[in-house]
């Protein structure tokens, strides 16, 4: 059975409308992955940047797996929470990108996108707060049809990741 | 259908379809007013509701306040619908012995066997009466019958067979239907939730216009035009309405005619009772079968891992579903009750060769596995108006698409930000592919087809551009540029597409890349005149997986297929993946310089040769 660690960080995000962020994560991986150490979510401190730079989450991950096979390899789901000057927290961006399949350090930049609601629900979202969100988070790393969903650009999200792979190469598995 | 999002769950049929043998076992939690029912539905002997509340109530005293599901809310019924149970077996020994746990059915299904619903039969029976009597449709449809007519006359035959079944037996009561009951194929049923999901909490996402057409009942078959050849099959559970809702949730389905639908509840024996989905199960050719939202025991996991319980709406209910032939089989059992086994996609690598005492999935010899995992990022400098991306992926020649990957779909809209005309959609596509034996092409293995298209204020939707792109069969990761072009739009067709909307369109996607079959030296698309467009942005994360050759037996099969010296390319290959390096070889050896050079050599050799005599 082959092993695969992933090291790393979520270092930060930048570009969202809102001035406090922080960021719910998850790792998601097939049936092929059983996981032997770490934890595969969590949630970053909220982070309030200096005008015009990221916010800086530097939130460690240290995961590792045993595998079974090539299929289903993992991949980090992300929500990007903001807080506004009232203290509401709002939805900044949903994201997903897959862990590198190639061993060594990585840094990943994850464009995220959230829903965007009617005109009357923008201006309400503006003036009150509350906007739209995802009933079922799985769609953001589904790959089935979402031609339903209408979305806008959020900000992006950085993560340093290095990956270890021990016993790859014993099944013919080049990485 | 389940609570909560539930994706399909693809398995791979190892055995013929009829030896599918599903149970669904379905139980209800917290109540001790149920008396388990085997199979067919025994209202008739229910105490009367009101005599059943008073005893809720006498329960409820019984039990803590807390664990009461009434007072739970929906929250809570949609919190344990996140993470279903997977108490398996001791959970079910507990249900036997636990007051607070009741099987309310238990049943097995056959592929496209239908069994009755309480309501279906009581229509059945009710149409076989007034044709009896002689009442006209006409009249029927005056007394608000109208889908009561639809029964077809398959549906009079297969429920005198069921009842014939029922006297063969010995069984006198005629049949009354069962709670868990099936709807087949013929019948052309549709999953009404499914259509109608909604996937956002904001009050701008409408049903489109193919599902509202469905929905509304004006095409109810019409939906099957642009679906995938396949069939399908729905098991039901006919259950009392009130057990169903949660309290201050609202209902699914934006429009009126949703809700109406949703609060036409049907009545059996004085009590409101709702159909509700809870497995959906979609046969493709190939033998691949969808199962939404899967089975309760992964075949590609331990036993000891337990089945899931798939909690309904309403926090009350909850169920199983198990392929029965799956289960292991003694030593007195002949192979034929072996059949029927599922194998989950990512297990359906057993079919090739596995490595003694290891358990990691290996590709049959001389062929090789590549796993693509492609990211859409983002889209640029394609305009103002909301984007959206449709893809297809075409495998080459001896290479296969698994069935469980998509190979189709279309992104979500998104709007445009920035001075760059930045769409942003983190749409993963997820391909593997397995080679049919070594390679016979130098072409890669596969070749993504993409189409970016405009919805405007009016929606009326036009081609922006298309693109290929063919992630090279090597183990890798990158963000790769992909640019797009679009067909010349003459002066007349840019006004209508400015007024009128609509674009220019390919017929023929396969045409944007090297078409399929190509063979000959020289491929010419002059005729076609094309306007540059804009860029997508691909993470591209590739995996390869073969059998790794060692010892002078790889070297001495190895040394005869390489008819020239390989490339520098390839020669730094750092692992001997011969159907690869194969690939890599056809493809060095075939270009065109090398037959013009061949022929000139041949030529010159031809010139030299009679200098020489």
């Amino acid at each position: 059975m082959a092993e695969l660690h992933i090291l790393g960080q979520l270092a930060g995000g930048g570009g969202f409308e809102l001035p406090s962020l922080l960021c719910k994560w998850v790792l998601e991986a097939g049936p092929n992955f059983r996981l032997l150490e770490g934890i595969t979510a969590g949630q970053t401190h909220c982070d309030t940047p200096n005008e015009g730079e990221p916010a800086v989450w530097s939130h460690p991950m240290d995961i590792h797996y045993a595998v079974r096979g090539i299929d289903g390899w993992p991949r980090m789901r992300l929500e990007v929470y903001g807080v506004d000057i009232y203290g509401r927290t709002e939805l900044a961006g949903y994201g997903q990108c897959t862990i590198p399949t190639v061993v060594g350090s990585h840094d990943l930049t994850v464009c995220t996108w959230r829903p965007c609601g009617s005109l009357r629900e923008q201006m309400s979202a503006f003036f009150l707060g509350g906007v739209p969100r995802l009933k079922h988070t799985e769609i953001v790393s589904s790959a089935a049809d979402r031609f339903r969903l209408q979305t806008q650009p959020s900000g992006e999200v950085y993560l340093k990741v290095s990956i270890l792979c021990k016993d790859f190469a014993r099944y013919g598995v080049h990485c | 259908m389940a609570d909560g999002y539930q994706p399909y769950v693809t398995y791979r049929i190892a055995d013929p379809i009829e030896n599918l043998q599903l149970q669904v076992i379905l139980r209800k939690r917290k109540t001790r007013v149920s008396a388990p029912v085997d199979g067919a539905a025994k209202r008739k002997g229910s105490p009367p509701r009101r005599a059943r509340e008073l005893e809720r109530g006498a329960a409820a005293e019984e039990t803590p306040l807390q664990d009461d599901p009434d007072d739970e809310g929906g929250e809570e019924g949609e919190r344990r619908a996140a993470a279903p149970s997977a108490d398996g077996a001791g959970d079910e020994a507990r249900g036997g012995a636990d007051e607070d746990v009741v099987e309310v059915a238990r049943t097995t299904f056959r592929w496209q066997t239908k069994a009755f619903s309480p309501t279906e039969v009581k229509t059945i029976r009710r149409l076989l009466d007034d044709q009896s009597t002689g009442r006209s449709r006409v009249l029927s449809r005056l007394l608000g019958r109208a889908a009561e007519s639809q029964v077809s006359t398959q549906m009079y035959k297969l429920l005198l067979a069921r009842e014939r079944e029922m006297e063969a037996a010995g069984q006198l009561d005629s049949y009354a239907g069962e709670i868990l009951h099936t709807r087949i194929h013929s019948e052309g049923f549709f999953d009404e939730a499914e259509w109608s999901m909604r996937l956002t909490t904001s009050r701008d996402e409408q049903e489109t216009p193919l599902a509202r057409e469905v929905l509304s009942g004006t095409s109810l078959s019409a939906h099957r035009l642009g679906e995938s050849a396949s069939v399908s099959m729905w098991i039901l559970a006919e259950l009392p309405s009130k057990d169903l809702k949660k309290r201050g949730a609202q209902q699914d389905g934006s429009t009126f005619l949703s809700r109406w639908r949703g609060r036409r509840d049907r009545v059996v024996d004085n009590e409101a009772t709702e159909a509700v989905v809870l497995c959906t199960l979609r046969l493709y050719s190939g033998g691949r079968l969808d199962v939404k939202p899967g089975l309760s025991t992964d075949p590609s996991e331990a036993p000891a891992a337990g089945a899931r319980w798939f909690q309904l709406a309403g926090g009350r209910y909850e169920y199983k579903i198990e392929n029965v032939a799956e289960a292991p089989a003694s030593a007195a059992e002949g192979e034929e009750n072996k059949s029927g086994r599922l194998t989950r996609k990512p297990a359906a690598a057993a079919a090739g060769r596995a490595v003694p005492g290891l358990d990691f999935q290996m590709p049959p010899r001389q062929s090789a596995y590549v796993y693509h995992h492609i990211e859409i990022l983002k889209t640029s400098h394609f305009g103002d108006a909301a984007q959206y991306v449709q893809f297809y992926a075409l495998a080459a020649d001896g290479w296969t698409i698994r069935p469980s990957c998509v190979v189709n779909a279309v992104t979500q809209t998104s709007t445009v930000a920035g001075t760059q005309q930045v769409a942003t959609f983190g749409f993963p596509i997820e391909l593997m592919l397995e080679s049919n034996g070594l390679p016979a092409s130098a072409r890669p293995p596969l070749t993504l087809f993409f189409s970016v298209m405009s919805v405007d204020l009016w929606d009326r939707h036009r081609h922006l551009g298309y693109a290929h792109f063919s992630p090279l069969a090597q183990s890798g990761s990158g963000v790769f540029e992909v640019a797009f072009w679009k067909v010349a739009e003459s002066r007349g067709s840019a006004m209508q597409s400015f007024f009128v909307g609509g674009a220019e369109e390919m017929r023929d996607l396969r045409a944007i890349a090297l078409p399929d079959g190509f063979a000959s030296p020289c491929l010419n698309k002059y005729g076609l005149s094309t306007d540059s467009s804009g860029k997508m942005y691909l993470r591209v994360n590739t995996l390869l997986q073969q059998e790794q050759e060692t010892g002078a037996g790889a070297k001495a099969r190895a040394r005869p297929v390489v008819a020239e010296k390989p490339p520098p390319a390839v020669r730094k290959q750092r692992a001997p993946y011969r159907a690869i390096k194969d690939a890599h070889t056809l493809g060095a050896s075939s270009t065109a310089a090398d037959l013009v050079r061949r022929r000139l050599e041949e030529r010159t050799r031809a010139k030299l040769v009679p200098q020489a005599r």
